[in-house]
């Protein structure tokens, strides 16, 4: 199955791809911190927490504006 | 509550207290937040006339609505207080991720009272909440002071999340040019530093773990497809990661509006093209803030033996004051300049518009060798540096500098040669060159700014008729987005439809129901309170003035050539489109109009 990945050198960690994640499973709310995916902590790759790809329409990869996120197969 | 988070956290400095209280709904609609909110719990809750240094005075950081939301560019806080530079309501914002972190830990705003004791910093953890001994980073720079403070956090995750405002050593020594930074960002203006120092606090740490509530999700999400598209086809993002403002150099000169030695002049040679020198020469790395792609600041690095130095900046203004300004060409000298300013906690502007006021009294005359220790004159980037370093440190003459140019030229006898308004250090557009930016600089309630106003690039800017209109529209706006807390790099351009999205964009968050001409209407109220609380420090009409140099000394060369301010033929028709009075108070219609009879009553 295809994984999200961070190109660091692209990521300017402005966090929208971690709020838009966190408004798919916070109702209602925009919170970085529980945010499925984690772009800002990690250094070398992306920290995903039990994350489904939005069932292969992932949305953090449509919120970044950098072209820092992809999909890679596993 | 939407959008807010519906708490406002206010901690007595004095006692060592502090405690949450609500944040009234109504209130917060009125006066959206961030700037707008914020002055008015000031106007509530001092009197206007109070010295800025006295405990009494009060600091307010606050967030808007928008900040931290999810929006793009929803990154800004502002700070607000009475300024010991200007006199008036002193405001400064910045972006960076201090803003969005505050709300997150569950808290609109953060207002200080008193003062501490000892030096003391805020350390906010979500609702754990603790005042704690900064002796040990009373006098290191801002830098410093962030490093310390993240090291000091065992468990790495913390230490790299937590967001960090602080002062350096100008704040601490109420140097009335003093700035907050948070790394690297600045909100520079009005001497707000000062004001922190004054209450012996040195940072505001904070980290939080909540959500902020939006009020209407699926309308929030389409909005934010059209804004992420519409910056996505954007010639900006192609340009800005690249220069970021720095562009804005080159067009000031191409335009002659670039301030040059104390406003005597609007072009310096060699500043044409100055961002592709600063890209080749100075570059380091981009970076962005809190929910916006643009990547605008930029890390710099000047490897030249006598000016070695990193660190963030210069923005554009910055570069302009410290350096066209004091006639100096030299950019490894200007970006040293602009570092060290960042790390002694001194507003770049007003730094650099004090030394150029300080080169002209010299030449002219007025200012003693004896007082500086050396010769001082226009261009001399030596000077530059030193001095800086001696403002920031109140170190010799920087003592005297530390105050502003407006003291200064007063101290020698030349206060006409003070390039301001109310007080405050102009920015580095050239007001003889564009009308609207001239009216907008004499009318600004916390002096001389360069955020206010836009300069429309065309034909008219020469023209003084229609002009007040226009900018009482576009301040209204303006202050629309800085109480919301959106950024002026994307919705303060004036050929992109944000004045009709802004509103729709801030229902959806808030759900308070915002429409265009409410909202509007809550900008200009946010004006007008500004207005009101200047006027009962004690500030009137006289203080919407220009330097008589601006008004009649017309630019001697350039593609502005022959331009003189006309204040007189906009000031009188601008308090009427204002609906002010000849004096420049709002009238009693007015003031029922936007709800404020009881803030304007006597």
């Amino acid at each position: 199955m295809a994984q999200i990945r961070i190109d660091r050198q692209k990521c300017c960690e402005c966090f929208l791809c971690e709020m838009i994640c966190s408004l798919q499973y916070n109702p209602n709310a925009v919170n970085p911190k529980r945010s499925r995916i984690g772009a800002f902590f990690s250094k070398s790759d992306l920290e995903v927490i039990s994350c489904d790809r939005c069932g292969d329409d992932p949305q953090c990869l449509k919120a970044c504006l950098s072209d820092a996120l992809h999909l890679a197969a596993q | 509550m939407h959008g807010w988070v519906g708490s406002l956290l206010r901690v007595d400095l004095s006692q060592g207290t502090h405690r949450a209280e609500a944040l009234d709904p109504r209130l917060a609609k009125d006066f959206i937040g961030g700037r707008g909110l914020a002055t008015k719990l000031l106007f509530d809750e001092i009197d206007p006339q109070v010295d800025a240094f006295d405990p009494k005075n009060k600091l307010i950081f606050a967030t808007g609505p928008l900040t931290g939301s999810g929006v793009i560019g929803g990154s800004r806080f502002m700070v607000v207080t009475k300024s010991p530079l200007t006199g008036g309501v002193g405001c400064a914002n910045a972006g960076g991720y201090f803003g969005p972190e505050l709300k997150f830990a569950g808290y609109d705003l953060i207002i200080f009272e008193g003062k501490a004791t000892e030096p003391v910093y805020l350390l906010i953890e979500d609702d754990a909440i603790k005042l704690k001994p900064a002796q040990h980073l009373w006098g290191k720079t801002t830098v410093e002071t962030e490093r310390i403070i993240r090291s000091e956090f065992k468990d790495a995750r913390k230490s790299k999340e937590v967001q960090i405002c602080c002062i350096g050593p100008a704040g601490e020594r109420l140097a009335r040019i003093a700035s907050v930074m948070h790394s690297g960002h600045a909100a520079g203006r009005c001497g707000i530093g000062a004001v922190m120092g004054s209450k012996n606090l040195k940072a505001v740490v904070v980290r939080g773990t909540n959500g902020i509530s939006l009020a209407d999700v699926g309308g929030f999400k389409k909005l934010f497809a059209t804004f992420s598209e519409r910056i996505r086809t954007s010639p900006f993002l192609q340009r800005r990661p690249l220069y970021g403002t720095w562009t804005g150099i080159s067009r000031a000169y191409r335009f002659g509006v670039l301030a040059t030695r104390n406003f005597q002049e609007g072009q310096l040679e060699g500043m044409d093209g100055a961002e592709k020198v600063l890209r080749e020469r100075f570059f380091v790395r981009s970076h962005t803030c809190f929910g916006c792609p643009f990547q605008e600041f930029k890390t710099t690095r000047v490897t030249d033996p006598e000016f070695q130095s990193e660190g963030d900046g210069p923005e554009w203004e910055s570069f302009g004051l410290l350096g066209p300004d004091c006639g100096i060409s030299n950019f490894a000298a200007i970006v040293k300049a602009s570092h060290l300013c960042n790390e002694l906690g001194v507003d770049t502007i007003s730094a650099g518009g004090t030394i150029a006021c300080a080169m002209e009294l010299y030449e002219k005359g007025f200012l003693p060798e004896k007082d500086v220790g050396y010769p001082l004159h226009f261009g001399d980037a030596k000077a530059l540096v030193d001095l800086v370093q001696k403002m920031g440190l109140r170190q010799g003459f920087g003592d005297v500098l530390a105050e502003g140019g407006y003291r200064l030229a007063e101290r020698y006898g030349h206060p006409e040669l003070f390039m301001g308004a109310k007080r405050q250090e102009f920015p580095g557009f050239h007001p003889q060159g564009f009308q609207i930016l001239a009216l907008g600089y004499a009318t600004s309630n916390r002096g001389a700014c360069h955020l206010k106003n836009i300069a429309y690039y065309d034909d008219t800017r020469f023209e003084t008729a229609g002009q007040a209109a226009l900018a009482k529209e576009d301040q209204d706006y303006i202050a629309v987005v800085d109480s919301c807390g959106l950024c002026h790099a994307i919705y303060v351009r004036d050929f992109l439809p944000w004045r009709e999205e802004v509103p729709l964009v801030l229902e959806a968050v808030t759900g308070a129901g915002y429409n265009k001409e409410n909202l509007m209407l809550a900008g200009e109220r946010v004006w007008n309170i500004e207005r009101l609380f200047n006027l009962k420090a004690g500030l009137s009409a006289k203080d919407d003035s220009l330097p008589p140099r601006i008004l009649k000394e017309p630019l001697p060369a350039g593609p502005s050539k022959g331009q003189v301010v006309r204040l007189g033929e906009m000031l009188p028709e601008y308090y009427r489109v204002r609906g002010w009075d000849e004096n420049g108070v709002p009238t009693p219609e007015k003031l029922a109009e936007l709800g404020l009879t009881r803030e304007g009553g006597r």
